[in-house]
């Protein structure tokens, strides 16, 4: 959060924008700042617009608002308004820039005499901003505080007393004046020392398991176990370093196993010797907390970089109590390394003056910045009023532990989303967030599994939630999680904060309804062909019903001054309606007698639609009174009829669309009701969530906001720009037909960030001559071109190769096996594609075929493929693996116990065959199971399963794995539209436009590149993800699909070993598995086939180092995927199944 | 933080980690820092954090439970807190069997012994104040434990002043560290602008009350006083608090609360001329008549089935006494008539008892 310029009025936004572009860039209007400040390095580090770069950032970090055409319009509008309004005003200074808002490019002139006002302004943008700082002091422990439970726990008064004990420490400060070292070169050798004196260090524990640091670098016969190798873009070689250096971005890439986590964690060691401050992001905050107890061990000056919000630390904690809970005795007397640094309970709480006072304090969301006291006068007497300040014992207590330790550690591990956490105000003086202070301060950045990372700040771009209509909806779980447990008993829920969410979650269950029974009346009534139909798969806003409602069919035909009187009257008629919607949501039961809490005035929206100020204020009340009613009444004609008088009382005000006819006007205004109060009610229950989750009420938030507005504000807007709102679909699946109702909100390109950090803050001259810190992306499945989720286009700048792991990898097979129907011999089980209906039963079938006879299939596998190692089994869902799992139970009680089970929250009575996530990695220790059941995303990333311990340590434990499902996002995901965005947007950013190009050259490639984007995603946006409809996005989703298939085999792979894949779905490869042998299968029909293609271009690549690199990457997985027996490929290489 | 904080705080963890044990027994749930960790637990952890920060400790030792289960394999003396350490009456006791991952017997005596914190603590002050009087010369000492226990009982806050009088004038100076630790300096949550408000029934405070209408000089925190008065009033106004101490709520809830009428009893019998004792040979009962002719006890239990149930497995040292009353407030009869004659059928003990209410009591003793 930056500082403001003085004088700054966001309401004049645009008059900073017209200063920049007139000074900086000579424009004399406003039709290329949409480009300019979308944020785009391509633009603001080109020569011809480079002069504007520092002052766009300056401006981005005001948050005027003009990254489009529609929000630049927005901005100017306001002014515009603004400057109508207040010209009467007696200290009324006329602003330097006079705007023409009825010209499409908003031409403007500097006014006389405000020379010195513009070069003022000027000097503060280029000059930069610097942090905004705090202002909350820190209570004074000898005197008496207080704390107050949350508003809606009823906001007791909670009274602490310290004054009995020593004053706590003092809050250290991170420091921020400490500046990057520069390159770093890292000598392999110097890993090698460090190896020896890590084993000299496990030799004197012999409690602990080795890690054999040496022996992973180096074969008994000396030989290295893998090389570092270099590019060679020159020669077109792969070669060997005997140093690494690290500056800049990099990007290192090796195959799971071939040594990478080896070579970080020593590269850690050394880094910490060496004084470096480093950043490891890592999959999970599992992950990080094991390597936090490895380098702890081995004395680094280590520290846990986790999210701060109470809701964030509960997941956490209770992540991290599965794992420790993972023996029978279910972590009583046990702990674990890092368990220190994820504590919740409050230390104020001790101190309460009056602990039997009834009240619960209020340990789960402690008031760490929110303590009341009352400050002290200049003359030292108490100040009248309470104010607040920041908790006095944030130096010493357990639960800030974490980001407390941070401000002075070297290594910080933690999860890519961290980053986005504000540093705590007890912890720094700026108001800065984490991945800011990295940016300026750290040596090296780390990012491992850095695909992974870029995926999941893709998915952060888009928030969504399905809100009826289907199982994962936010009103199902509010059924799950809050009304069947009251209805069922749970009546001690009786906190009024759950009676307040309870009331507003049914009131948000009522306007689902409303509007689903309209849209499938609008179906049964009119088909494909209703009033609307137009809306259907695609954003829904109460602005854009509001616009087919209200405002004429284009308004870009209009000449310029109607077209500006049209969107003034728009843009009235919103805020008028929304404002009364909103008055009649939040305060139920009042009677308005005058507009004062409304969040609109009257004159100027009656100036804009034509009306008197009183005509407005009256409608005003009338018509949220009629939405108290018609929220209120329970009888549906009555509702009908009030949504008449209501329909009658706007359209009175405000005239509708002259060709709609009374039917569509009478639709689309019930529609313009439905949607408006259902986002806007779902919107006032997302906040409750994070409480709701600390009341045990959710297990975990179910609607999770996106990127933070510091983050959006240092990175490029996406390229398709921001979007928010419902969409709707019809679904026909089951024979009757259903609406499903999804809210979506897209924002930013946060991937952006991996690629930015080392020069984030270069356009920031508040930090002038800031050198960034060093970023190397790591990963095994970071390059492939054809992902749009996955692919890391730059580098690869390093290569891990193991040596001799061909050995391993040749041995691999790979084998097509789709399972006869017992029911219906003649045909194979296909699941992907099957009706819903069908697909329990064909899983069963499959687990059957698996698990029938004396001696199962599934067991079998443990012994005829490199004896000793287990069995996975792949599915898609948990849902999928509580099936296996059940159906085992009763159908094979003697075996169901070896065969366990990888599920999001283990039942009672479990013995140690349900497992989470977290718990994966123990099953190196245990030889109590065969096979092992997961969801494929669930244990992808940094999930080692390998044997702890014997000859084959650190091998897979897993050596066949069967996918009984093709993996397939589920068809409302959007994934795919996330990965397709950021990858465009990053494309985008990182192209080099031509040298001489203009800046207007500049926008119109910009809006070329988002006109293209946009096509892409609007398609997917519209139609269910279903692989057959994909059409040429067929490629770039088997692709990512791929990507994750490939990290779960890599499972199988660790340490260099071979690995058996059975894929059991027919869908995978549906040709090859019907009767037909003069059939083939085709990259359209089989995913194999397209996996083998995508490979088989990449080894070919022609760029000599790509091609290398792709072969050392992918070679181990195509070459038995070209083997993949069963599979009858198009070209005829196919293998017949013996 | 007094020794019996540290001693409560250890028996609170001993119930708190039972709880967990049990629930974990039951349910086959992990142990989690969420909303599910009992209150008790809770409390105890954030016990232990004050603990920590009143010996300047490095570490909050309180803040996850996990830590606090790894701590907890170890007997009190190895945890690194000076309050843990000898003569500490808990510092050899470990609470959980790391081994076998279950409460140690220890632990679970120690669970057994506290009921709630209020509990524990009333134990305390009880055990405080028999030590105390183990001091004074085997003749005085019921007389003395008779003084200080009706001290307290009619002086809920007191002036502090008041109290040195007590000690120095009645020759308690054995006793001072127990009676001192009875009391508490006036908590900040009790003020009403910087003043406090003493209760015209009972002499305690009356707390503020969000609903300031209904309450605007505050409540009585003490039930059996808003019982038998449902209006509260105020006395006086409590102007420089620091001059006065309240009683701990232990003492509040387990002393001067049934002690309300006991005192009534006793005032009642004696201007009626009988020869009556409060708390008698050392609190063998509340009020005695007569030497040893009659005993009386007053109960406040909510539940007659619960009493009962408790009188039949013993009535403690009531059985000295010929006479056997038990007595319940009046206002149990308001909420259930039928309170004495569920008591009457329920109870199994093997001494004959005469069940009736302390309006009752006194008519009877009267006579």
């Amino acid at each position: 959060m930056r500082t403001k310029p003085d004088g700054f009025s966001p309401m004049l936004g645009v008059q900073w924008l017209c200063a920049a572009t007139d000074v900086l860039l000579g424009e004399r209007d406003l039709s290329n700042v949409p480009a300019l400040m979308s944020g785009y390095g391509s633009i603001l580090d080109h020569p011809n617009a480079r002069a504007f770069a520092a002052a766009a950032f300056s401006l981005r970090q005001m948050g005027i608002p003009a990254a489009s055409e529609i929000q630049l319009r927005q901005t100017v509008h306001n002014a515009v308004a603004w400057e109508d309004e207040h010209q009467h005003d007696p200290d009324y200074l006329q602003p330097p820039y006079s705007i023409d808002p009825e010209q499409p490019t908003y031409p403007f002139r500097r006014r006389p005499g405000t020379d010195h006002i513009v070069a003022d302004m000027i000097g503060s943008l280029v000059d930069g901003l610097p942090f905004e700082t705090w202002s909350i002091p820190v209570a004074d422990a000898t005197r008496p505080l207080a704390v107050f439970t949350g508003v809606s726990d009823g906001a007791e008064r909670i009274t602490v007393d310290l004054s009995a004990v020593p004053a706590p420490p003092i809050a250290p400060r991170y420091d921020l004046s400490r500046a990057p070292r520069g390159p770093i070169d890292i000598p392999l050798a110097e890993l090698e020392a460090i190896a020896a004196r890590l084993d000299a260090h496990d030799a004197t524990h012999p409690e602990r398991p080795r890690g054999n640091w040496l022996s992973r670098l180096r074969e008994a016969t000396g030989e290295q176990k893998f090389h570092v190798l270099v590019p060679d873009r020159g020669t077109g070689l792969l070669t060997e370093t005997d140093v690494i250096r690290l500056h800049g971005l990099k990007h290192l890439i090796g195959l799971p196993g071939t040594g990478k986590t080896t070579l970080i964690i020593l590269l850690l060691v050394w880094l910490d010797e060496n004084g470096y401050r480093t950043i490891v992001l890592l999959p999970s905050i599992e992950t990080s907390l094991n390597l936090l107890g490895d380098l702890r061990f081995y004395g680094a000056d280590v520290g846990l970089l986790v999210g701060q919000s109470p809701q964030t630390r509960i997941e956490h904690a209770r992540k991290l109590a599965e794992r420790i809970a993972v023996d029978e005795v279910r972590g009583f007397g046990r702990t674990t390394p890092g368990a220190d640094l994820l504590a919740l309970n409050c230390a104020l709480g001790a101190f309460d003056a009056d602990p039997d006072g009834g009240h619960e304090f209020p340990h789960l969301a402690p008031p760490c910045i929110d303590v009341k006291q009352r400050g002290l006068k200049k003359d030292g007497t108490a100040k009248a009023q309470e104010s607040r300040h920041l908790c006095p014992l944030s130096g010493w207590c357990g639960r800030l532990k974490a980001p407390r330790e941070l401000s002075e550690r070297r290594i910080w591990l933690g999860h890519v989303l961290s980053m986005d956490t504000r540093i705590s105000p007890h912890f720094a003086a700026e108001q800065v967030r984490y991945f800011e202070a990295v940016a300026m301060t750290a040596d090296l950045v780390i990012v491992d599994e850095a695909d992974g990372a870029q995926a999941v700040l893709d998915r952060k771009a888009i928030s969504s939630l399905d809100l009826t209509g289907s199982r994962e909806s936010y009103e199902h779980a509010l059924n799950r999680d809050l009304f069947t447990p009251l209805s069922a008993g749970r009546n001690d829920l009786t906190a009024s904060n759950v009676r307040q969410y309870s009331m507003a979650a049914s009131d948000f269950r009522e306007l689902n309804h409303s509007l689903v029974l309209q849209l499938q009346r609008d179906r049964q009534r009119n088909g494909a062909e209703g009033p609307l139909s137009r809306f259907k798969d695609t954003f829904v806003t109460g602005a854009n019903v509001a616009t087919a409602l209200f405002c004429p069919e284009d308004i870009s035909a209009l000449p310029p001054a109607e077209r500006f009187a049209e969107e003034r009257r728009f843009n009235a008629i919103r805020a008028f309606w929304d404002g009364c919607v909103r008055a009649a949501l939040s305060r139920r039961t009042d009677v308005d007698t005058d507009l004062d809490e409304y969040d609109f005035e009257a004159a100027p929206v009656a100036d804009a639609i034509g009306r008197t100020s009183d005509e407005v204020e009256t409608a005003a009340i009338t018509i949220t009174s009629l939405i108290r009613d018609w929220i209120s009444e329970p009888l549906p004609t009555r509702k009908d009829r009030i949504v008449e008088h209501l329909r009658n009382a706007v359209f009175a005000l405000i005239e509708p669309r002259a060709a709609l006819s009374p039917e569509e006007r009478a639709e689309l205004f019930k529609f313009l009701l439905g949607v408006t109060t259902v986002i806007m009610q779902f919107l006032t229950l997302i906040p409750a969530q994070q409480v709701m989750v600390a009341e045990g009420i959710h297990h975990e938030p179910l609607f999770r906001q996106g990127i933070s507005e510091d983050l959006a504000r240092v990175v490029p807007e996406a390229l398709i720009g921001r979007l928010s709102g419902i969409r709707f679909h019809h679904d026909d699946g089951s024979g009757r037909p259903s609406v499903k109702l999804q809210y979506v909100s897209f924002r930013g390109a946060p991937r952006t960030l991996l690629y930015r950090l080392h020069q984030l803050l270069r356009h920031d001259c508040a930090q002038p001559d800031r050198h960034g810190p060093a970023v190397l992306l790591a990963s095994a499945t970071s390059f492939l071109l054809e992902s749009p989720t996955f692919h890391i286009p730059v580098g690869p700048d390093l290569v891990l190769r193991r040596n001799g792991a061909d050995a391993g990898w040749r041995d691999s097979a790979y084998v097509f096996a789709p399972i006869r129907d017992p029911e219906e011999p003649t045909r194979v089980l296909r699941f992907s594609g099957a009706p819903l209906g069908q697909r329990d039963r064909i899983l069963r079938k499959m687990t059957d075929h698996y698990f029938t006879g004396d001696d199962p299939l599934a067991v079998a596998m443990t012994r005829d493929f490199d004896p000793g190692r287990k069995v996975g089994l792949v599915v898609n869902s948990y849902a999928q693996v509580r099936l296996v799992k059940d159906h085992l139970r009763r159908t094979r009680p003697d075996l169901a116990h070896r065969v366990v089970a990888v599920i999001d929250q283990t039942p009672p009575g479990n013995e140690g065959d349900w497992i989470t996530a977290a718990q994966v990695e123990r099953l190196g220790l245990r030889d109590d199971w065969d096979v092992l059941v997961f969801p494929m995303k669930a244990l992808a990333r940094g999930v080692n399963i390998v044997f702890e311990q014997g000859p084959r340590r650190r091998d897979a434990l897993l050596g066949t794995l069967v996918f009984l499902t093709r993996p397939h996002p589920a068809t409302e995901s959007l994934d795919l539209v996330a990965g397709l965005a950021g990858a465009g947007t990053l494309a985008f950013d990182r192209t080099d436009l031509a040298p001489g190009m203009p800046v207007n050259a500049m926008t119109a490639a910009w809006r070329d590149a988002r006109r293209q984007l946009m096509a892409v995603t609007r398609r997917l946006l519209r139609f269910p993800v279903q692989a057959s409809r994909l059409g040429p996005l067929a490629e770039p989703f088997t692709a990512d699909i791929m990507v994750d298939v490939l990290q779960t085999i890599g499972r199988a792979m660790r340490n260099g070993c071979k690995a058996r894949v059975i894929f059991a779905d027919a869908a995978w490869a549906p040709v090859s598995a019907g009767d037909d042998p003069a059939r083939r299968d085709n990259r359209q029909t089989s995913m194999l086939v397209m996996m083998r293609d995508i490979l088989r271009a990449r080894v070919t690549d022609p760029d000599p180092v790509d091609r290398e690199v792709y072969r050392a990457l992918y070679e181990p997985f195509l070459h038995p995927l070209e083997r993949c027996s069963g599979v009858r490929f198009p070209d005829g290489a196919s293998l017949v199944d013996e | 933080m007094t020794g019996a904080f540290a001693e409560v705080t250890t028996v609170l963890l001993a119930k708190g980690l039972s709880e967990i044990f049990d629930r974990i027994a039951n349910d086959d749930v992990a142990v989690q820092q969420d909303a599910s960790l009992p209150p008790t637990a809770r409390r105890a952890l954030t016990m232990l954090s004050g603990l920590s920060l009143a010996a300047a400790a490095d570490e909050d030792l309180g803040a996850s439970v996990h830590t606090v289960m790894d701590k907890a394999c170890q007997p009190f003396r190895a945890w690194g807190l000076p309050q843990f350490q000898p003569p500490f009456r808990y510092a050899d006791v470990a609470l959980i069997d790391r081994d076998l991952g279950v409460p140690t017997e220890d632990c679970r005596e120690m669970a057994r012994s506290g009921g709630s914190e209020t509990a524990a603590h009333e134990e305390i002050h009880h055990e405080h104040l028999r030590m105390a009087i183990k001091d004074y010369p085997p003749k005085e000492r019921t007389k003395a434990y008779t003084a200080i226990r009706e001290l307290v009982v009619r002086n809920p806050a007191i002036r502090e002043e008041d109290l040195h009088r007590f000690i120095v004038e009645g020759g308690h100076a054995a006793s001072a560290r127990a009676i001192m630790s009875f009391y508490r300096p006036i908590p900040l949550a009790t003020l009403h602008g910087g003043v406090a408000h003493l209760c015209a029934h009972c002499g305690s405070l009356l707390w503020p009350e969000r609903d300031t209408v209904t309450f605007p000089d505050g409540r009585c925190r003490i039930r059996q006083c808003r019982l038998a008065n449902p209006t509260p009033a105020k006395r006086d106004d409590i102007a420089d608090t620091t001059l006065w101490r309240l009683g701990t709520n232990a003492v509040l809830a387990y002393w001067v609360g049934p002690g309300l009428d006991e005192i009534r009893i006793h005032d009642t019998l004696k201007a009626a001329g009988k020869r009556v004792t409060l708390y008698p040979q050392a609190d063998a009962a509340d009020v005695g008549v007569d030497g040893l002719n009659i005993g009386i006890d007053v109960k406040t239990y909510a539940s007659p089935v619960v009493l009962a149930a408790k009188l039949s497995r013993s009535i403690g040292r009531l059985d000295m006494f010929t006479r056997k009353i038990l007595a319940v407030p009046d206002d149990k009869l308001r909420l259930n008539p039928r309170y004495i004659e569920q008591l009457h059928d329920t109870y199994q003990g093997k001494h004959p008892l005469e069940f009736m209410t302390v309006s009752q009591a006194i008519r009877e003793c009267s006579r």
